[in-house]
């Protein structure tokens, strides 16, 4: 009995111990290279009355925190058979540029982006007429054109949202004001899409994407990137009451490389 | 969390929008305007136009009885033949001109189609027409927007005298 109550006592007197003991999970920055697809392409013909198919991929890294060097690449077909023609046109295309991130980072888990873009794109592709006809007053006349090698170069203005839906996992969107540079001409058809440029209906094409991304998380940083200057603070400012930055200040610069799943690392700055 | 939310609601708003029309609201009709003017400044009286080889009823292509210094027209060109013939009746008289032109399909539009591009190189006449001159040899489906109030394709002078 007196072993009991000796025990109980020691228990007693060590306990408030525990809590300085117990160490709170560890909130770290995770970046690395992001991986999407645009889900829009696969869900125009169910929307749109369009012939449209194909898909995009996109990729990402981020740079000094809120620049993103960004790559698309993507496929395009279309297959328009109307009563007055019957237009194909496919191939693929790039674009190439960057997002540079608006948005204040208010915590280490906080990944939520709203930019703006830069985009040069190149597509490739080809273009034929199977059939077409046109009739008035004279008759009738049906003709084809064969099929034509063609190309376009242009830039791209990008606004967009992206937010981490779930660990990793990103969905957002863009809207894309597209100023075409060069397009090879062809004296029966000029192409009224192009594969990643869009219609051309209009001298500057609005275009839009959705995407899902995944992030690799091969970087882990204690660091939340600094505001772009635009007026915002210097240095980012972390509320001591927020549990998502509560290892901060003892903590800070001690980000790491770290391989997927993995909590170890060394204290490389990112 | 407000920003995710915002994303979603503003990816399904993108969607449901992007549902494009397709109506064409562009002119597909190609014709050659062509301007009726008499000599010696006088009025032309009734005139009609038929296309050439085309005596069938409803063929006419112009019928005015009014008496006008100047008569502007809008024809059609001959789709599978490089020249285009017209018969002009007026004074009782049936006379001719005939245009020669190249043709070149192009398409205008997803929601339109295609539409025949001309350019004229020659003419030729018979009877009353005095004499053609091509103002504009290009002609396309705007070129009826483009001489809506002045400028012509073609100018046709009439052979008039004095009664």
């Amino acid at each position: 009995m007196d072993k009991i109550l000796r025990f109980i006592f020691i228990l007693l007197l060590i306990s408030p111990l525990w809590g300085f003991a117990q160490k709170k999970p560890e909130v770290w920055r995770y970046e690395g290279p992001r991986f999407g697809l645009d889900v829009s392409r696969f869900l125009m013909p169910y929307i749109q009355n369009a012939t449209k198919g194909g898909f995009e991929i996109q990729a990402d890294y981020p740079y000094k925190g809120n620049w993103f060097p960004t790559i698309e690449a993507g496929y395009q077909t279309v297959d328009d058979n109307k009563d007055a023609f019957h237009y194909t046109n496919k191939g693929p295309y790039a674009r190439i540029g960057f997002d540079v991130n608006i948005n204040k980072f208010e915590s280490l888990t906080d990944n939520d982006l709203v930019f703006v873009g830069l985009r040069y794109g190149y597509s490739l592709f080809a273009q034929e007429t199977l059939a077409s006809t046109y009739s008035n007053y004279w008759g009738t006349t049906q003709n084809a054109f064969p099929k034509s090698n063609l190309s376009a170069h242009w830039g791209e203005l990008v606004f967009g949202l992206k937010g981490e839906l779930l660990r990793n996992i990103f969905f957002g969107w863009t809207i894309r004001a597209k100023f075409p540079i060069v397009v090879t001409k062809d004296p029966h058809v000029k192409p009224y899409v192009i594969p990643g440029l869009g219609y051309t209906s209009s001298d500057v094409p609005f275009d839009f994407s959705v995407t899902v991304a995944y992030r690799l998380p091969l970087i882990r940083t204690k660091t939340i990137p600094k505001p772009l200057k635009t007026g915002g603070r210097e240095r980012q400012e972390l509320d001591p009451n927020d549990p998502e930055n509560n290892n901060q200040n003892e903590n800070n610069n001690r980000g790491g490389r770290i391989s997927p799943g993995s909590m170890g690392g060394n204290n490389s700055q990112f | 969390m407000r920003l995710r939310i915002s994303l979603i609601i503003f990816a399904v708003m993108l969607l449901i929008s992007c549902n494009s029309g397709s109506r064409c609201y562009e002119s597909t009709d190609t014709l050659m305007v062509t301007t009726l003017i008499g000599s010696k400044s006088l009025n032309i009286g009734p005139v009609i136009i038929r296309g050439y080889g085309k005596n069938v009823v409803g063929d006419t292509l112009y019928n005015n009885k009014d008496t006008a210094l100047v008569k502007r027209i809008a024809l059609p060109l001959a789709l599978n033949s490089d020249s285009t013939g017209f018969v002009v009746y007026f004074n009782n008289i049936a006379s001719t001109f005939w245009v020669r032109h190249t043709m070149n399909i192009q398409l205008i539009s997803q929601s339109c189609g295609f539409a025949p591009y001309y350019e004229l190189n020659a003419t030729k006449r018979t009877g009353l027409v005095d004499s053609l001159r091509i103002n504009v040899p290009a002609v396309g489906p705007k070129s009826v927007e483009t001489f809506a109030t002045n400028g012509q394709n073609i100018t046709v002078y009439l052979h008039l005298t004095a009664n």
